[in-house]
C-alpha cells in the first residue's frame, strides 16, 4: 500500500520484497524501509519469513544488492 | 472547508448506535473466511517443525502423494536449509477432506539434524550460548539514547528506586485463526477470501508473489475475527494456499490450527527493564537510567517505550533485541506501549511511595498532558480514589482491596490513501463503497452513520460495502488505530459531494437556489421557506435512470492525531490463595470525535480486557529442555473470560470534534493500574507479569 504516502528519500535501492507494517497502513513511516526501526518486524514477501529466498535474514541493512534475491522496486519477483 | 459541525447539530454522529452487522454476527449469518466453502474446494494443512532448531537433511513426500484423496503435496523448505523454531513450515498437503490432509502429513518423511537451541532470553545471552542468528551473542546492536545530564540528575534526587520489571511474550490469540480460501478463476486471475487487516495490502502481496497484475487479484474480507496487528501480509499459509490452488486447479482452504496460531502467527515481544530512577524532594522526576531488552523470537523488533508518558529531563536508555529459537513477533495492539507502561507506572508508584506522596499527585507533577490532568480528576472521582489504602496492604481480612492508576498515549490520526464512493440511486437507495475492512471494530457502521447524517437518512438505509478489493477503491490496512481517521474524512466528503449533486437536481423543482437547500429527515427543504419541501424519494426519483456517484477526499482538517488515556483499577487480592480479582476499571480515554459512541465504548472495553489478560493471565511458556512451547492451546494459555472481566466504566473523553483512532490506546494503561492496585492491596510489589497466584503467595511469604 504505497498509495497516498509521502515517499522517503531512498538514498539507495530498496528491495521491493522487503516488508514491514508501515507499508500496509495509512501514514506508515516508509523510512522504516531505509533505516532499521528496532521496534518493528521485517519479513520477505517471497518467503513470508524473516529470511529471504537465500535463507539469510532480511532487514533494510541486510537486503542489499549483492544478494541474489535482491529485486529493486520496479523489478521482477524471485519465486 | 468541511467540518463535523457542532455536537448539538448532530443527529447521529456521536450517539450510541447499534452496529449494523450485530444481528448477522450473533445469528451466524455473517461469513468469515473460516466459513467460506467453494465448489470442489480442497483442504490444506501444513507440516511444521516439532523441534526448535535443525538442519533439513532430507524430505520425502512420495508416501503422502500416494495416499488416496491427496491432490497435491509441496515442500516448503529443502535439504540444507535451517529450521529456526518450533512450528516452522516444512511441507503442505491439499486433499479432498481435512482428515485426509491430516493423515497425509503423517506420511511425509523428514530427516533433520538437530542443532543447539535457545528459547529463553537468559539462555540466549548466556556465555557460550549457540549463536542462532546474525547477532553476536544473540543480541542486536543496542540503541542508546542519552539526554540531559543523568549524573547530575541523580545528584539532585532526594530518592531513588532501582528495580527490574519483566513482561513475558504474549500471543495474539485471534479467535479466527489466520487463513485463506484461494481460487484461481484462470491462469491470471486469483480470488482470495482472507482473514486480514489489509485487503489491498494482501492483494498487492499476492500479485507480486505470483507476478500478475494487482487488479487481477481480488481479496474479500467480509468479516474478520481478530488480528490485533498480526494479519497484514498473506503469511506463509496464504502464499501456500494460492500455490496449491494453482497446482490443483481447485479452490483451497487453509486455516491455521490453534497450535500453529500460537507458534507462528506472531506475538508481542517480552520486555525486561533494569531501571534506576530518581525524584527530587518536590516530586520531580530528575533522573532515569534504563538498560533493557526483549525477545521477538527469531526476529527483530522487540522495542518498547521507556521512559513513558512522564517527562524526565535527564535520561539514558539502552535497548536491544535478544534472538531466541521461537516464532517471530508481529505488531500487537499498541506495539511496545503496554509493557513499557507497566514498567513506568510501577516505577512511578515506587518513587511516589519513597517520597511519601500520593501517586496521583506525583503523576500530576510530571505529566505535561492537559488532557490527562483532566482525566486524573475525572477518573479519581469515578473510582473513589479517596477510598484507597493510604498505607499499602493495611486493609484487614483475608481478601484485601486496593486501587491503582496507569496512563497511556497514542497517535491514530489517520492518513491518505483511501478512495470511496457514495452512490444515490433513483429508487432512493444509497450505497457507500470503499476498500477498507471491518476488523470487528465497527467501521461499517461508522460509514453508515456518516453518510446517513449527511443525507438525512437512518444508518440502516445505507448499504455499506467494505472488505473487497473488487470495486477498485483502495484503502489502507487497519493498523496503528488509523482506520476511522483515514476513512471517515473521505466518506464524509463523498457524501457531501453526492448531496450537492442531488441538490442540483432538486433545485429547479423547488424553484430555489442550490445553496438555499437543506437536508431534513428524509426530506430536502428550502431554508428560506421551510414549507417548500420534497421527500427523499421524490428527490431521488428525479434521477430517472441515472445515479449520483461521487468520490471523496481525505480532508486532514476532519481528523487529528494524538490521544491520552488514564485508567484506575480496584482489585481484591485473596491473601490465602493469591488470586487477584479485578473489581472495577475506570477507563478515561481521549478519542476526539467518536463517530459511534457505542462502538467506541466497545473498543475501550476490548482494550481493557486485553490489558487485563496481559497483566494477570497471559504468558507464552517455552521449555528450555525441549525448545517447545508448553501452552500452545487455549486451555493452558489463558485469556480473560466472563469470570475475569470486571465492571468496566468506559468514559469517552471526547475533547474535540475531529476523528481520532482509538483501537489500540485503551489496552495500555490497564497493566500499570492493576499492578499498582495489587500493591496497594497487599503492600508487596510484583514486578513480573503476569501477576499469578503463585507470585502473589511467594511475595507475601517473603514479606512475612
Amino acid at each position: 500500500m504505497l498509495e497516498g504516502k509521502s515517499l522517503p528519500i531512498f538514498n539507495r535501492p530498496i528491495c521491493q520484497d522487503l516488508r514491514t507494517k508501515a507499508i500496509y497502513i495509512p501514514g506508515g513511516n516508509l523510512q522504516n524501509l531505509v533505516e532499521e526501526n528496532p521496534a518493528t518486524h521485517y519479513w520477505c514477501n517471497c518467503t513470508m519469513q524473516v529470511v529471504g529466498p537465500d535463507d539469510q535474514f532480511v532487514s533494510p541493512k541486510a537486503c542489499k544488492q549483492s544478494r541474489a534475491c535482491f529485486s529493486p522496486i520496479g523489478g521482477k519477483p524471485v519465486v | 472547508m468541511a467540518s463535523w459541525g457542532e455536537a448539538s447539530q448532530s443527529r447521529l454522529i456521536g450517539k450510541r448506535i447499534t452496529r449494523l452487522s450485530g444481528k448477522d454476527k450473533v445469528t451466524g449469518k455473517a461469513k468469515y473466511t473460516y466459513d467460506i466453502n467453494r465448489p470442489g474446494m480442497l483442504f490444506a494443512r501444513i507440516l511444521r517443525s516439532d523441534v526448535a532448531h535443525a538442519t533439513v537433511m532430507d524430505i520425502d513426500l512420495s508416501r503422502a502423494e500416494a495416499l488416496p484423496g491427496v491432490q497435491a503435496v509441496m515442500p516448503l523448505t529443502e535439504a540444507g536449509r535451517i529450521l529456526r523454531y518450533q512450528g516452522q513450515e516444512i511441507a503442505a498437503v491439499a486433499a479432498e477432506t481435512d482428515d485426509i490432509a491430516k493423515d497425509a502429513l503423517r506420511l511425509i518423511f523428514v530427516e533433520l539434524e538437530e542443532l543447539p537451541f535457545v528459547v529463553t532470553e537468559a539462555d540466549a545471552m548466556a556465555e557460550n550460548a549457540p549463536q542462532i542468528r546474525d547477532w553476536e551473542g544473540n543480541q542486536s546492536n543496542p540503541g542508546i539514547n542519552e539526554q540531559g545530564d543523568v549524573k547530575a540528575g541523580f545528584e539532585e534526587a532526594a530518592v531513588t528506586v532501582e528495580a527490574t520489571y519483566h513482561a513475558p511474550v504474549q500471543t495474539h490469540v485471534c479467535l479466527e485463526t489466520h487463513g485463506h480460501v484461494t481460487e484461481w478463476t484462470d491462469e491470471q486471475n486469483l480470488t482470495v477470501w482472507a482473514s486480514t487487516q489489509a485487503v489491498f495490502g494482501v492483494r498487492n502481496d499476492f500479485a507480486r508473489r505470483f507476478d500478475i497484475p494487482a487488479n487481477q487479484v481480488r481479496v474479500i474480507t467480509e468479516h474478520m475475527g481478530g488480528g490485533f496487528g498480526s494479519k497484514f501480509g498473506p503469511g506463509v499459509e496464504g502464499h501456500t494456499a494460492a500455490q496449491l490452488s494453482r497446482i490443483t486447479g481447485k479452490p483451497i482452504k487453509l486455516m491455521l490450527t490453534r497450535k500453529a496460531e500460537h507458534l507462528v502467527a506472531g506475538n508481542r515481544p517480552s520486555m525486561t527493564q533494569h531501571v534506576k530512577a530518581g525524584a527530587s524532594s518536590d516530586g520531580r522526576l530528575v533522573a532515569y537510567d534504563m538498560r533493557g531488552y526483549g525477545t521477538g523470537g527469531i526476529s527483530s523488533g522487540a522495542g518498547f517505550q521507556a521512559p513513558y508518558v512522564y517527562h524526565v529531563e535527564n535520561r539514558k536508555t539502552e535497548k536491544f533485541n535478544v534472538a531466541t529459537n521461537a516464532g517471530n513477533q508481529r505488531a500487537m495492539r499498541a506495539p511496545g506501549h503496554p509493557q513499557g507502561a507497566f514498567a513506568m507506572d510501577s516505577l512511578m508508584d515506587e518513587l511516589a511511595e519513597k517520597l511519601g506522596m500520593n501517586p496521583l499527585e506525583f503523576r500530576r507533577i510530571n505529566d505535561s498532558s492537559e488532557v490527562r490532568q483532566a482525566q486524573y480528576t475525572l477518573g479519581a472521582q469515578e473510582i473513589g480514589w479517596h477510598r484507597r489504602n493510604t498505607v499499602p496492604g493495611s486493609g484487614t481480612g483475608v481478601k484485601k482491596r486496593g486501587m491503582g492508576v496507569g496512563s497511556g498515549q497514542w497517535g491514530g490520526g489517520g492518513g491518505r490513501g483511501t478512495q470511496a464512493r457514495v452512490t444515490i440511486n433513483a429508487d432512493g437507495t444509497v450505497e457507500a463503497v470503499t476498500g477498507t475492512q471491518d476488523i470487528g471494530t465497527g467501521i461499517r457502521t461508522a460509514i453508515a452513520i456518516i453518510v446517513a447524517e449527511e443525507l438525512g437518512l437512518a444508518p440502516t438505509d445505507i448499504s455499506v460495502k467494505v472488505g473487497d478489493s473488487g470495486p477498485g477503491l483502495p484503502s489502507g490496512g487497519s493498523g496503528g488505530s488509523q482506520t476511522t481517521a483515514s476513512v471517515a474524512p473521505v466518506i464524509k466528503t463523498a457524501a457531501m459531494a453526492a448531496k450537492q449533486k442531488l441538490f442540483e437536481h432538486v433545485a429547479p423543482l423547488l424553484k430555489a437556489p442550490v445553496d438555499d437547500l437543506r437536508i431534513g429527515s428524509r426530506t430536502i427543504y428550502v431554508a428560506s421557506d421551510r414549507t417548500n419541501t420534497v421527500t427523499w424519494n421524490q428527490a431521488t426519483g428525479l434521477l430517472g435512470q441515472e445515479s449520483i456517484s461521487e468520490g471523496g477526499n481525505w480532508d486532514q482538517e476532519l481528523r487529528q492525531g494524538g490521544v491520552a488515556g488514564t485508567q484506575f483499577a480496584e482489585v481484591e487480592v485473596d491473601t490465602q490463595t493469591g488470586h487477584v480479582k479485578v473489581l472495577k476499571i475506570v477507563a478515561v480515554q481521549d478519542c476526539g470525535l467518536a463517530i459511534n459512541r457505542l462502538t467506541t465504548e466497545s473498543q475501550i472495553n476490548g482494550g481493557v480486557i486485553m490489558g487485563l489478560g496481559q497483566t494477570l493471565l497471559e504468558e507464552r511458556i517455552m521449555d528450555p529442555q525441549t525448545g517447545r512451547m508448553l501452552n500452545a492451546n487455549l486451555e493452558d494459555y489463558k485469556v480473560p473470560g466472563t469470570y475475569e472481566i470486571p465492571e468496566i466504566k468506559s468514559i469517552v473523553f471526547d475533547t474535540h470534534r475531529k476523528v481520532t483512532g482509538v483501537g489500540e490506546p485503551p489496552c495500555i494503561p490497564t497493566l500499570g493500574a492493576i499492578a499498582n492496585a495489587v500493591y496497594n492491596a497487599i503492600g508487596v510489589r510484583i514486578r513480573e507479569l503476569p501477576i499469578t497466584p503463585d507470585k502473589v503467595l511467594t511475595a507475601l511469604a517473603e514479606k512475612a
